[in-house]
């Protein structure tokens, strides 16, 4: 086997993060991006401008906010800890909010200009042919904008493997807990170890690839455009 | 603007003021005090330094890969031997023994298993090293050494107790002069070397205000003890 067992385990962890916060911004961020894609004015600019914060924000301001937020003396903490009888700092659940909170808007803008696209006669048709607003969602939204989930849910996953800074600052580098890959390998880089380096740098960045060229390809020039 | 010029101009033909900077890199737990002493430098000397401070693991990693510095200041003595031995340095001695501290309760606290501690990690910084040979002494058993929030170095160690992310860290005696003293007996010594990479005039004449008693006292004073 090409990888050591702790490695192994690095990456585990790493893909349940990326797939507990994808699944996570996937039930959180369909609701936020239709309530954006159909409301226009102050309120909803002000949230899609909260929706794009991380993407100009350097995540060392996430993460130090975060850092405040998540200790145990604050309410989020107290009540976390009251709730699961756990703490919530410096745990795996401590970096599945700060992932959500991080990759929120890769998930929501490629839904929203989905929802954007969709022709608006279209559910006012199924809404006089009866059906319910659950009906038109899952027979005429969910299948017209598919192929927008799946990039949506692929960006999101790949860009919480991506992330780096917050998980710095929030996460304190414990194995099995929040020791994630791109953690892992700065410890490697850091002790000199450059051969294990190559070995999780190089199948991150082959994965990466893989499943950015997987999303174009399967997107074709209009990204995020529905396909009628 | 013209003034301005004439400044620049100034600068460009007075000898005395066109010195370059020094530019120094520190281990985290030495930057405070290394500050106090390069101000008092840069008041009777003239002479500008530059630092740049991390763990002594990233710090060793850029000097191999060409950071220009004419000094490191690093938090053991095994760093600079390897640098020296791929001929990466000039000459290497000690300039500080570390010391630890305990903040946010006493050795009693320390005991307890479900206080979070937080260390520097061990794998890079030599202080997270000596807070694991504290933290394996038979007294402390019930810690679990897998649940220890590890920080990039003792500087982040501190502030993750400091945000009150967690209840206790081991960190050096110079961040937290008023922490609980731990027992240099407990850990390996912290015997901490400077690495000169350049010698210069400057150089020289830094060096020699580090020798200088003021210094030594300004060392001990911030939590050190003298070399042996």
């Amino acid at each position: 086997m090409l990888l050591s067992p702790t490695e192994l385990d690095v990456i585990g962890l790493t893909a349940a993060l990326a797939a507990t916060t994808t699944l996570i911004l996937l039930v959180l961020g369909t609701p936020l991006a239709w309530w954006l894609a159909h409301r226009r004015g102050s309120a909803a600019a002000m949230v899609e401008a909260v929706v794009a914060l991380p993407l100009v924000l350097p995540p060392t301001v996430l993460g130090f906010y975060l850092l405040l937020l998540l200790a145990p003396s604050t309410p989020l903490g107290q009540f976390w800890e009251q709730l699961t009888g756990t703490r919530l700092a410096f745990s795996f659940s401590a970096l599945v909010v700060g992932s959500v909170i991080y990759s929120l808007p890769f998930v929501v803008q490629p839904l929203q200009s989905a929802f954007q696209n969709l022709p608006r006669g279209l559910l006012q048709a199924g809404a006089t042919l009866g059906a319910t607003r659950w009906d038109q969602f899952r027979s005429l939204v969910l299948p017209l904008t598919r192929r927008s989930f799946i990039a949506a849910a692929s960006l999101g996953f790949a860009h919480t493997v991506g992330e780096f800074g917050v998980v710095l600052m929030i996460g304190g580098n414990i194995p099995g807990e929040t020791q994630v890959l791109s953690i892992a390998l700065y410890d490697q880089v850091e002790t000199l170890r450059f051969a294990e380096a190559h070995r999780l740098a190089g199948g991150l960045v082959v994965f990466s690839l893989a499943l950015l060229f997987l999303i174009y390809r399967n997107n074709g020039p209009a990204a995020w455009r529905v396909r009628i | 603007m013209i003034r301005s010029l004439t400044f620049l101009l100034v600068l460009l033909v007075n000898p005395a003021q066109a010195l370059e900077p020094l530019r120094i890199a520190v281990a985290a737990n030495f930057r405070g005090v290394l500050e106090q002493i390069n101000e008092r430098y840069l008041a009777q000397s003239g002479q500008h330094i530059q630092l740049s401070s991390a763990s002594t693991g990233v710090l060793a990693n850029q000097i191999m890969h060409g950071a220009p510095f004419d000094l490191f200041f690093s938090a053991d003595t095994d760093t600079p031997n390897k640098l020296q031995a791929a001929n990466k340095g000039l000459s290497s001695s000690c300039y500080a023994m570390g010391q630890m501290s305990l903040v946010g309760g006493d050795l009693a606290a320390l005991q307890k298993p479900e206080l979070s501690v937080a260390i520097a990690n061990p794998k890079t910084a030599p202080y997270g090293r000596a807070a694991i040979d504290i933290l394996s002494l038979p007294e402390f058993s019930a810690i679990d050494r897998d649940q220890l929030v590890r920080g990039t170095n003792v500087l982040q160690a501190f502030q993750f107790w400091r945000a009150g992310a967690v209840d206790l860290a081991l960190v050096a005696r110079s961040l937290a002069p008023e922490g609980y003293p731990i027992a240099t007996s407990w850990h390996r010594p912290l015997q901490q070397n400077l690495l000169v990479l350049q010698r210069s005039t400057a150089v020289i004449a830094y060096l020699e205000w580090l020798g200088s008693g003021t210094v030594r006292q300004m060392i001990i004073d911030a939590g050190y003890l003298p070399c042996s």
